[in-house]
């Protein structure tokens, strides 16, 4: 009798052990072979095709592989999900982890991937994978006419002996990678200060924000710098003293170059500085009435073939930014700088999201056409990303949920 | 037969396994730990034995979560009924085990090669003479070592997956009459490589189904372990004593989420050498009929070196830093019999934490936290009842530097009451039920880690019902039939989670998070002694552990990250002459990975089948040599505990152990 019941347990254990599903994890998005194919939200109907499409590089939580690849087709007014994944299936780990920047050069879509360590160039037509350049901790990326060129974390180590209670650290030192831009292929490096950020091109020289954002629990303090480099020779020429955090750097096509900072958190607030070619010293942005805080900013893009850039650094900020209350609802502004320091104030802008996190401004003329911006919400959890029509007094146009903290956006 | 025999029976048949050896009469069994209510689970001798860790051995243990990031090296941590791995308390002779810094035990850490019990409290322990911290967790695994009973040698030799070897000695000496000693070291080393498989489809317009399926294998996941014990154990008149040195040196490497990466750079290279020491003892004694007394104390120095190494990982954050922690502890508790029916009991505890840290400007926290419990223990034969009140207060000294931290919340205290009843109205059928509060205390971690922590912090706070029935009736021929039945409702409040604020850059731990936890345990057990032992159990679990931090968010009203609804377990054994056969299948429905609960981070459901077999030869002259195997994920099912940290496949571990 008792053979027989473990007959019946082992029976009962067999069935368990096989009946467990073995069917692959299905996405619920389809995977299409042409980009048109791509199945999208409606988000908006009406007048809309000046640009072809807005690419949302969306960072992912860190360590949970998630970067992904949203875009809004201006012609059907849908915004599509997740096309790098459907459009390449067999990419192994899909974008990656921690999408940090994206730009548009010669029609192809160049994302830098940070925690994966790579920059992923694609189509920016169809999305489709055309190269993997590895490059250690990218940040941002910056192009001139045949190269491309990536900040990084990645530089030579230091040994940095602090002052008193601390022994011996090895910190490494920011990097520039200069990338040939047909052969995808790493083709020379110039170390920067700690933490490169943001980098912008302009007439011959890259200007690099040194942030220190990493080095700053060794060395107590961060960098405030800007360091310009040759872009011929790729030798540096010189720095520019900012404010401590660098995040951003934008480069007008008139030769203003305006550099974003994060603040310290404690004694100096986030802003934006301005300088021009040759100035060692960067001049705070700043109107009557207002900090000009930077919560997040971008340079303008003009429509064209391709895309240009325009002569405004569009900023949301605002006065509260350390007030750490999570439950906090603060009032965000808008305003625009133009000329170097002339700053315009757009009032009727009212932000009725949780956590502005990434911005885009698409013109059309001289005027602001429309605004979008990325909403991170918890930052852990997907966000939004909205339209605001500029002409109809930033009146909220669309919103739909994206990846997770949607942070850069650009225009095609 | 009475439930509580018939567990005290399984354990003594399971310790016979190592012959007639150990410790049944003793001088102290006046003394004898007897509980209002049974433990919730009791982990059995011969799991014990072929079990690589703690972590192992607790497989399949009804309402309680392994986590577990894989691999040998890899972080295990234990979740009982979704309150948090840190309201889990582990104590080894009686003693807390326990880590300031961060308020978590890592149960791969613990061999369980000279433990003779391990028991696990879902709730509230109530035994005699238990320390104010004991009263303090929400609930708790208690480990025994077991005291040796003659002059005893034991070698042991394990080895198999992963490039594992493991060998360990014990020696068991009896000093005279009364005192007795055991001696153990043990090494481990491991390169921690397996291969994992990683695979996604998606599914075309067209029906057909594209994607990819990779094989890769977790690096820097190596391990290499050193141990050494004495312990010495000894009776007086109407008690006992016992003193415990233990010291533990554990270098590995943690092999970091998978993700896209070239394989150019490497995942991670992440390093953690610990070295930690401590010294503990238990004293014991019934002063007379009425009064008895048990004190306690221990002392810890653990030092860690952790690095991400950017020189080999560029990606890495660059940390790179060593942390020193030291503690005392002391505790006296009183047990006052008055009558045969009614008892009290009260004690009083003592503890002190330091750490320090080569980080610049770092706050160098110190923590003396007072515990004191008082109740009363009711026995009316059929009807048990224990009640009792533990104050908690901690007092925080830190270097106030750092991150502008004030000293005005240095303190916190907080009143915690629990609540047991126990009846047992027929032969074989007890119904329990118990009520309790308890709360955690902010780490050091929480508290003052550069940068994030938050020295605002109260303590986090567990509410906790529970009821249910167990029962078992003898079928005849030596067959027994069990079952238990167990509702719980927890509520977990001021859940201490760290929140980026602001922006990004800057994380803050936060008093924010709420969750309503409601469930149940179901236990179906059948077991056979005789001369063919063989057992059956099943268990089920049913878990609702909603996020209720703040309505009106995307996540409010989902599942907390990483519990199951739905879990299980299936163990079979079979016990004939010298062979013993194991196998434990676990069951884990689908999770989430985030408290947003949609199909992006959905992790799969999991299962996996291990099968443990033991072969013992009585040799001449009591020497015994016993075989052992171990099956492991014997389908090679690919899976993930937690995401992206993928599971070893079948992997296969091996024991031969000698004992003279």
């Amino acid at each position: 009798m008792k053979w027989k019941t473990l007959l019946v347990f082992s029976g009962i254990l067999v069935c368990a052990a096989t009946g467990c599903r073995k069917d692959p994890i299905v996405d619920p998005l389809p995977v299409v072979s042409e980009d048109e194919d791509l199945a999208g939200e409606s988000v908006t109907v009406g007048e809309t095709g000046f640009f072809t499409k807005l690419f949302v590089l969306n960072e992912g939580k860190m360590g949970t592989n998630n970067a992904t690849l949203d875009f809004f087709r201006f012609a059907n007014g849908k915004y599509v999900r997740n096309a790098f994944d459907r459009m390449n299936p067999s990419q192994a780990l899909g974008l990656g982890d921690v999408g940090n920047d994206i730009k548009i050069c010669d029609g192809k879509i160049w994302a830098v991937i940070n925690n994966s360590g790579l920059v992923e160039v694609m189509d920016a037509f169809n999305e489709k994978h055309i190269a993997t350049i590895p490059v250690r901790t990218p940040r941002n990326i910056a192009f001139d006419g045949n190269y491309a060129y990536v900040t990084s974390y990645a530089g030579a180590f230091v040994n940095y002996q602090a002052d008193y209670t601390v022994g011996e650290h090895l910190i490494c030192k920011g990097r520039v990678y200069k990338i040939n831009r047909s052969s995808y292929a790493v083709v020379d490096s110039v170390d920067v200060g700690y933490q490169p950020e943001g980098i912008a091109w302009y007439d011959g020289r890259l200007y690099v924000a040194n942030s220190g954002g990493l080095s700053y629990a060794v060395t107590y303090q961060y960098e405030s710098t800007v360091s310009v480099i040759d872009a011929g020779s790729f030798k540096p020429i010189g720095t520019v003293e900012v404010a401590p955090n660098l995040k951003e750097v934008f480069a007008d096509p008139d030769g203003n170059i305006y550099v974003t900072s994060l603040g310290d958190y404690y004694m100096n607030h986030s802003g934006i500085f301005s300088f021009r070619p040759g100035d060692t010293k960067a001049t705070r942005v700043r109107t009557e009435g207002m900090n000009c805080n930077v919560t997040c900013a971008a340079l303008s893009t003009r429509p064209g073939n391709p895309a240009v850039p325009g002569n405004e650094v569009f900023v949301i900020g605002t006065e509260e930014e350390w007030n750490w209350d999570p439950a906090a609802d603060k009032n965000y502004y808008l305003f625009s700088v133009s000329g170097g320091n002339k700053v315009t104030r757009y009032s009727s802008f009212r932000y009725d999201g949780s956590v502005p996190y990434g911005l885009c401004a698409a013109m059309e003329g001289s005027g602001l056409k429309y605004l979008f911006v990325g909403d991170a919400v918890d930052y852990v959890n997907p966000g939004a990303v909205s339209c605001y029509a500029a002409g109809d007094g930033f009146k909220r146009v669309w919103s739909t949920t994206s990846g997770v903290d949607p942070g850069h956006f650009c225009l095609y | 037969m009475n439930p509580a025999v018939l567990l005290l029976a399984l354990s003594l048949s399971a310790s016979s396994e190592q012959g007639a050896d150990s410790l049944r009469a003793s001088r102290v069994t006046a003394l004898r730990q007897t509980a209002v209510a049974p433990p919730s689970d009791t982990v059995r001798m011969f799991r014990l034995r072929t079990g690589g860790d703690l972590a192992d051995a607790l497989r399949g243990s009804g309402a309680l979560m392994v986590k577990d990031f894989g691999g040998i090296g890899g972080l295990k941590t234990v979740n009982v009924r979704s309150l948090g791995s840190a309201h889990t308390g582990v104590f080894l002779d009686g003693i807390a085990v326990e880590d300031a810094q961060n308020m978590q035990v890592d149960f791969g850490r613990f061999s369980t090669d000279d433990l003779r019990a391990v028991e696990v409290y879902n709730g509230q322990k109530s035994g005699r003479l238990m320390s104010a911290k004991e009263y303090g967790s929400a609930s708790a695994v208690y480990l025994e070592t077991a005291r040796p009973a003659r002059n005893r040698t034991v070698l042991r030799i394990r080895g198999g997956s992963f490039g594992t070897v493991n060998p360990s000695f014990t020696r068991e000496q009896m000093l005279g009459g009364k005192t007795a000693l055991r001696l153990s070291a043990s090494a481990l080393r491991s390169s921690g490589k397996y291969r994992f498989h990683l695979s996604r489809y998606l599914e075309g317009e067209d029906g057909l189904l594209r994607g990819y399926d990779t094989v890769m294998v977790r690096q820097n996941g190596d391990v290499s372990r050193v141990q050494a014990e004495g312990q010495l154990f000894g009776s007086v008149r109407g008690g006992d004593w016992q003193v415990l040195g233990s010291f533990q040196s554990l270098e590995r490497g943690f092999p970091g989420p998978v993700v896209r990466r070239p394989s150019v750079f490497p995942l991670s290279a992440e390093r953690q050498e610990d070295r930690s020491g401590f010294v503990q003892g238990l004293f014991r004694k019934s002063v007379s009929d009425r009064y008895a007394i048990a004190l306690r104390g221990k002392a810890e120095d653990s030092r860690t070196h952790y690095s991400t190494h950017p020189e080999l990982n560029p990606a890495a954050l660059p940390y790179d830093n060593r942390y020193h922690q030291q503690s005392a502890y002391l505790s006296a508790a009183h047990l006052l019999s008055v009558g045969e029916r009614l008892s009290f009991h009260l004690a009083t505890d003592l503890q002190y934490n330091r750490l320090k840290a080569d980080i610049l400007q770092f706050a160098d926290p110190s923590r003396l936290t007072f515990f004191g419990a008082g109740g009363a223990d009711l026995d009316l034969g059929e009807l048990r009842l224990s009640g009792s009140l533990l104050y908690t207060a901690a007092y925080d000294r830190f270097r106030k530097q750092a991150g502008g931290f004030s000293l005005e919340n240095s303190f916190r205290d907080a009143w915690t009451p629990s609540l047991i009843l126990c009846l047992e109205p027929l032969e074989g059928t007890v119904l329990t039920a118990f009520a309790k509060r308890s709360c955690r205390l902010p780490s050091f971690n929480d508290l003052y880690y550069t940068l994030v922590g938050n020295s605002r912090l109260r303590p986090e706070d567990a509410l906790q019902f529970g009821a249910g029935i167990r029962s078992s009736v003898p079928l005849g021929s030596g067959w027994t039939l069990g079952g238990r039945a167990e509702a719980f409702a927890n509520r977990v409040t001021d859940k201490i989670i760290a929140v980026p604020t602001a922006n990004q850059f800057r994380w803050t731990m936060y008093n924010i998070g709420k969750v309503g936890i409601l469930g149940t345990d179901l236990v179906f057990d059948l077991r056979r002694e005789g001369p063919v032992e063989a057992g059956l159990s099943a268990r089920y679990t049913f878990q609702k552990a909603l996020d209720r931090s703040n309505p009106g968010s995307l996540t409010y009203g989902d599942q907390i990250p990483y519990i199951p609804v739905h879990s299980g377990s299936l163990t079979l054994d079979l016990k004939w002459k010298g062979l013993t056969a194991e196998s434990v299948t676990v069951l884990t429905g689908k999770r989430y990975s985030s408290s947003a609960n949609i199909p992006d981070y959905a992790v799969d459901p999991w299962m996996t089948t291990d099968l443990r077999l033991a072969c013992t030869f009585p040799l001449r002259k009591e020497r015994v040599l016993t075989l052992r195997m171990n099956l492991n994920n014997l389908l090679g099912r690919q899976y993930e505990i937690v995401q992206g940290y993928p599971m070893p496949g079948f992997n296969v571990m091996g024991s031969a152990e000698f004992a003279f």
